[in-house]
């Protein structure tokens, strides 16, 4: 009965002290949405910079490895504000939202655009270094920043959409 | 092709700075305006809770059933603000809800005003989200 197990961790998890102090909480539960969007701006916004770059679209006399350099430090404190914030926003909801289908359905695109990532520094940021200045990036990693940009909108959507579920 | 990308761009963001919104869905994803209706009943549980608070009213129907309605309502902190604090009401207590039934016919309503056991009748609806009177933090009255 691993469903039964699953539902079972949720109600612990839901039940104990934190996410029921943040559940019934007058100020910490808005303040740590707001967390969480700071968190997803900064994250999101950031990739979106160096998606926008491979695609030429903006910095367009900077090389992306550049762009990755200057803004992966802001990216990283993004996506730990927006995660911290993110699970406990969903542990003091947890038993309400879990069957939720869009926060199910983001939790998919997020493995997928998690997925994008670790693609994209495994192996496009490898060759970056050496892409030419005059020279647009292969297209290979053109798809994989038009995948990024749609990849990131669709996660913040599909998070907006739980609460009119 | 730039210009999709732009219009992709500006959406994203357009979303993200909605999320504080979060802790409300808007009324009219539930509830239909034209639907009032008037519980009285024994509460049975009280949520606390954010986004949204819950009631849960014990209501005779036509056949002399008795039936547990969820009364949604504002938050902790909407709600505080409006006078309305968690030790306010206890379970067996009785509740006047006037709100707004479900457009899905769940047994679930949107507390838009709830008059507690002392007599005071407090706006429990959601503020901002768009629903009949929506209110913004409308001090707690003397009923009658």
């Amino acid at each position: 009965m691993p469903m039964s197990i699953l539902s079972n961790a949720i109600h612990a998890l839901y039940e104990s002290p934190l996410p029921t102090a943040l559940r019934e909480s007058e100020y910490a539960f808005p303040v740590i949405q707001t967390i969480h969007v700071l968190g997803v701006a900064a994250m999101a916004g950031t990739i979106a910079l160096v998606d926008l770059n491979v695609l030429g679209v903006v910095l367009r006399r900077q090389r992306p490895a550049r762009t990755v350099a200057d803004v992966l430090p802001i990216t990283w404190i993004g996506f730990a504000l927006a995660i911290l914030s993110g699970t406990a926003l969903f542990a003091a909801q947890s038993e309400k939202i879990w069957g939720n289908t869009f926060l199910q359905l983001k939790f998919v695109l997020l493995l997928i655009a998690g997925l994008n990532v670790i693609v994209f520094h495994t192996t496009t940021r490898k060759t970056i270094e050496g892409w030419s200045e005059t020279v647009a990036p292969p297209i290979s990693a053109r798809a994989s920043a038009a995948a990024s940009l749609l990849l990131w909108a669709l996660v913040i959507a599909a998070g907006r959409y739980i609460a009119y579920y | 092709m730039k210009v999709r990308i732009g219009l992709g761009i500006a959406g994203a963001i357009a979303l993200a700075l909605a999320v504080p919104a979060q802790a409300h869905h808007s009324f009219s994803a539930m509830f239909d305006s034209a639907k009032p209706v008037r519980l009285v009943g024994k509460l049975t549980k009280i949520e606390w809770t954010n986004p949204h608070s819950y009631f849960y009213v014990e209501v005779k129907n036509s056949r002399g059933e008795l039936v547990n309605w969820a009364c949604e309502g504002a938050g902790p902190g909407a709600l505080s603000r409006r006078g309305f604090k968690k030790g306010d009401i206890k379970l067996g207590d009785t509740l006047i809800v006037d709100g707004y039934l479900a457009k899905s016919g769940a047994k679930i309503v949107d507390a838009r005003r709830v008059t507690l056991p002392d007599g005071r009748v407090v706006n429990g609806g959601t503020p901002g989200d768009g629903g009949p009177g929506d209110p913004t933090a409308a001090p707690a009255g003397k009923a009658g």
